[in-house]
């Protein structure tokens, strides 16, 4: 798209999405820029403040420069005009923005995507099930979509982009301020493997209001939510509201009751949301394809192995228990262990070992 | 009249040669003290006029010189009033003695006239055998400290006058029988024993490597664990100290003024644990007289830090240069000073600000930013050189009666002596008593690996994530392993088992 076209597209900033949206279905940016001023019509279309507020926020300068900007940050517009925009966000339940700024890959938008939300005060329980789920997912082509948050949002992009997986991470805020800082470097991957997505211009600071706002994007570009872990005042059951509101699949997973973290997330399941308690739970209920992964030598081992490996089918134990319960010396329950492990039989929380 | 005193002094854990040269001549009654001497050796004039009253002589009531040679040195300490109020009683002809040249002579004098014992008789006496000196006059509070070492005659009293008398006719006097450092034995009588600890079987195996080997160990886990009680455990499983070690150690200790002069040497591997208040000047050594710390005190045994996240950053960071190279050098304005300081450093953390991050009693409340916060207070390099990390989590109470608690600490200590002997012998005459201490060079040669364990160590890098730094650390300990197992070559179950031991580099993953 060129630069003037652009500029008519800048322009459309002060009405509410859902004018805008309305207003543009009948006419074309420029018309808008050309005749607001004179049309009753139009006019109306948008609303007596909303129209005013569209014509006081015009400002050739600030969108001269705004251009300039995102010429230099390297930041792409999609308009809803064409056929890059994600079909799945224009709906009228998803309200969406007239136009997105992004970077990486845009392609992503029209893949199975999932969106993973949680916490940003997750235990090592949502940890782990943020990781293992979104490993899960990409091992299986599955796009994961998040909010590049702190806690669950940053463990599920992380373990995606480590997994070689193709995720897209939906700003509360504008792409020249991350937030939160820490997580600038993950943004930087995600740019190069997957797709950054922002409804807000590069230089807009996250407020209150802007990360609910965006849960929206979240929930609208995928075909369903998992929530991970989520208290009962938690941001996430926001985005599984607009996954209900906009007819995505909404999933669960279940924690203890007596963690508060979980609260929200037991409720959803009481609520009638899916229960997850593996990648498959979800790939089923979306009818998307499972790549059965190939157990690697389950069946090649020895003695002192599988006698591990059977105390491990019983639950998730530390190596001092596995030292009391086998009965072997604590050498021999390390090295078994560690080998199992690099392996890839069993898998690694903090002390605990589980198995696959 | 002229009298000169051979005597010695301190600099470091080495003994220099001090000449105390007393003049009476004409003048106001005083004694002038010159050769940069500190406080206590000004003080000595009192000590030493009370001292030689009290013993039955007479102090001249003339103006006497002390020189102190050589004169740009700082002497400090007590121990030069013998030797002074010696050189009083010669220069006033109380006494004579043809051969006062070639004793050398320590000692505080209390204002009765008794010898007191001084800090450091070890190393002067060994450096005093260096330069020559044959015989030495001490007091007897310190001579079993000074009877280990061959080829030099000790002679010790407990006053002037019994010194004077000896002084007087050396003939009649034997000098003072000689202990057989190869007599001595590590004493075995601790209250803490492994046994006594319930479960922790993983802990206790990790804690035997790295007694084995002299490897520094860290131990991460919620408080009531039971770490501390490990830690304590530790000594009594520690391999017997060899001569040239306890010689060494003996020698700090007896600079710090620390030395239990009943047993005169230190016979089992120290177990230092300061608290994490203390400064940073306690723990590397240094003051106005660069005494020795903590980290040189526990020379050839274990520095145990509780609570290691605890500790001033800048203090942890005093620990990196040390733990490299096993000394400590200590710049002041007067002197640079190097103690040894190669210690095994055993510590201590709780794996988040709550402490219960990982365990399976209690849940963990932090956040993982909070989490990563907190660990992110040790230092890279700090961790570069500890070669284990070690989960231990709290035993539940109705477990306490039920679990197996595995060995004695007789039992561990036999092999790890065994695997401990192993190390001696490969390394004899290289200066390195355990496998911790390898350079690149050893690595090399002695940490071959076959194919498999190979493919073992290059599975556990691409598939758990490890960190290129612990490359070494993983051969080192493997190594140890191989060596408790009576191994000649390192198998791929020791690599496995040294992989396993490696926590803390897969955790920051997370």
């Amino acid at each position: 798209m060129n630069d003037s076209k652009i500029y008519y597209w800048l322009s459309l900033s002060g009405a509410s999405n859902k004018r805008l949206n309305a207003a543009l279905d009948i006419f074309s940016p420029e018309e808008i820029w050309s005749e607001l001023p004179n049309s009753a019509t139009m006019r109306e279309a948008f609303g007596e403040r909303g129209a005013s507020a569209l014509l006081r926020f015009r400002n050739e300068n600030f969108i001269d420069a705004e251009i300039s900007k995102i010429k230099e940050l390297g930041i792409n517009i999609v308009t809803r005009a064409t056929d890059k925009f994600p079909a799945r966000l224009l709906h009228k339940e998803v309200c969406p923005p007239v136009l997105l700024y992004y970077k990486g890959d845009l392609s992503l938008v029209k893949t199975d995507c999932v969106a993973i939300v949680g916490t940003r005060a997750c235990s090592k329980y949502g940890q782990e099930v943020a990781a293992t789920l979104s490993r899960g997912l990409a091992e299986n082509g599955v796009t994961v979509v998040s909010g590049l948050a702190t806690g669950v949002d940053g463990f599920a992009h992380k373990e995606c982009v480590k997994a070689g997986g193709k995720t897209i991470a939906v700003l509360g805020s504008g792409l020249n301020k991350v937030y939160p800082a820490s997580n600038i470097r993950l943004s930087e991957e995600i740019e190069y493997s997957g797709l950054l997505l922002s409804e807000y211009p590069p230089d807009l600071s996250p407020t209150k209001y802007t990360f609910p706002e965006r849960n929206r994007l979240i929930s609208g570009l995928s075909l369903g939510v998992v929530v991970v872990e989520a208290a009962l005042k938690s941001g996430a059951l926001i985005t599984a509201d607009f996954a209900l509101e906009q007819g995505r699949e909404v999933f669960a997973v279940p924690g203890n009751i007596t963690s508060q973290r979980s609260a929200g997330a037991n409720k959803l399941i009481a609520d009638g949301a899916k229960l997850v308690s593996s990648v498959e739970d979800i790939l089923s209920e979306l009818k998307l394809k499972s790549i059965k992964k190939e157990k690697t030598d389950v069946l090649a081992l020895d003695f002192s192995e599988q006698k591990l490996y059977t105390l491990l089918c019983d639950g998730d134990k530390t190596l001092e228990e596995l030292v009391q319960l086998s009965g072997f010396s604590p050498a021999e329950v390390n090295f078994t262990i560690t080998s199992m492990e690099i392996k890839g039989i069993i898998f690694r929380i903090a002390n605990t070992y589980g198995v696959r | 009249m002229l009298a000169k005193i051979n005597s010695f002094g301190l600099d470091g854990i080495k003994g220099y040669g001090v000449t105390a040269e007393i003049d009476i001549g004409m003048g106001l009654p005083a004694i002038d003290v010159v050769g940069l001497p500190d406080a206590a050796v000004k003080e000595s004039r009192e000590r030493v006029k009370s001292a030689i009253r009290n013993s039955g002589y007479r102090f001249s009531p003339r103006k006497v010189t002390v020189n102190l040679s050589p004169a740009d040195t700082k002497k400090t300490g007590a121990m030069y009033d013998l030797p002074i109020a010696l050189g009083v009683l010669y220069a006033t002809e109380q006494f004579a003695c043809k051969e006062l040249g070639s004793f050398g002579i320590l000692g505080e004098l209390s204002l009765d006239g008794r010898i007191r014992p001084v800090r450091g008789i070890l190393p002067i006496i060994i450096s005093a055998l260096d330069l020559g000196c044959k015989k030495i006059i001490i007091t007897k509070g310190n001579v079993n400290e000074a009877s280990y070492i061959d080829g030099i005659d000790v002679y010790a009293f407990e006053t002037l006058r019994e010194v004077v008398n000896f002084l007087s006719e050396p003939s009649l006097y034997e000098p003072a029988p000689k202990l057989n450092i190869n007599d001595f034995r590590a004493e075995h009588n601790y209250a803490e024993d492994f046994s006594l600890v319930k479960g922790q079987l993983l802990a206790k195996r990790a804690l035997e490597i790295a007694a084995a080997g002299g490897h520094n160990i860290l131990m991460i886990g919620p408080p009531g664990g039971g770490k501390t009680m490990l830690a304590r455990c530790l000594p009594t499983i520690l391999p017997d100290l060899t001569v040239a070690e306890a010689l060494e150690t003996t020698k700090i200790h007896s600079v710090a003024g620390l030395l239990d002069d009943k047993k005169g040497i230190i016979v089992n591997r120290p177990f230092r644990a300061p608290h994490h208040t203390g400064s940073k000047i306690a723990l590397t050594g240094g003051g106005t007289s660069a005494r020795p710390g903590e980290i040189s005190l526990a020379h050839n045994g274990v520095l145990f830090l509780d609570e290691l996240l605890e500790y001033p950053r800048d203090t942890l960071e005093t620990l990196r240069q040390p733990l490299e190279d096993g000394v400590i050098t200590i710049a002041r304005a007067q002197r640079t000073i190097e103690y040894p300081a190669n210690f095994m450093l055993v510590a201590s953390m709780n794996p988040c600000p709550c402490g219960n991050y990982g365990s399976k009693v209690h849940e963990c409340t932090c956040t993982p930013a909070q989490i990563n916060k907190y660990l992110s207070k040790l230092s890279g390099p700090l961790m570069d050189r500890i070669d284990l990390h070690i989960e231990v989590d709290g035993v539940e109470y109705d477990e306490l009666a039920s679990v197996n608690s595995g060995e004695s600490s007789e039992t561990v200590r036999q092999r790890v002596n065994k695997a401990r002997q192993i190390q001696l012998e490969r390394f004899e005459g290289t200066g390195v008593f355990g496998n911790a201490k390898m350079n690149n060079a050893m690595v090399g040669k002695y940490c071959t690996l076959d194919s498999e364990s190979e493919k073992i160590l290059k599975l556990s890098f691409e598939r758990l994530g490890m960190s290129a730094r612990a490359y070494n650390r993983i051969l080192k300990v493997s190594r140890t392993i191989a060596d408790l197992d009576g191994s000649e070559n390192i198998l791929s179950r020791h690599v496995a088992e040294a992989i396993g031991y490696r926590s803390l580099d897969r955790r920051m993953l997370l």
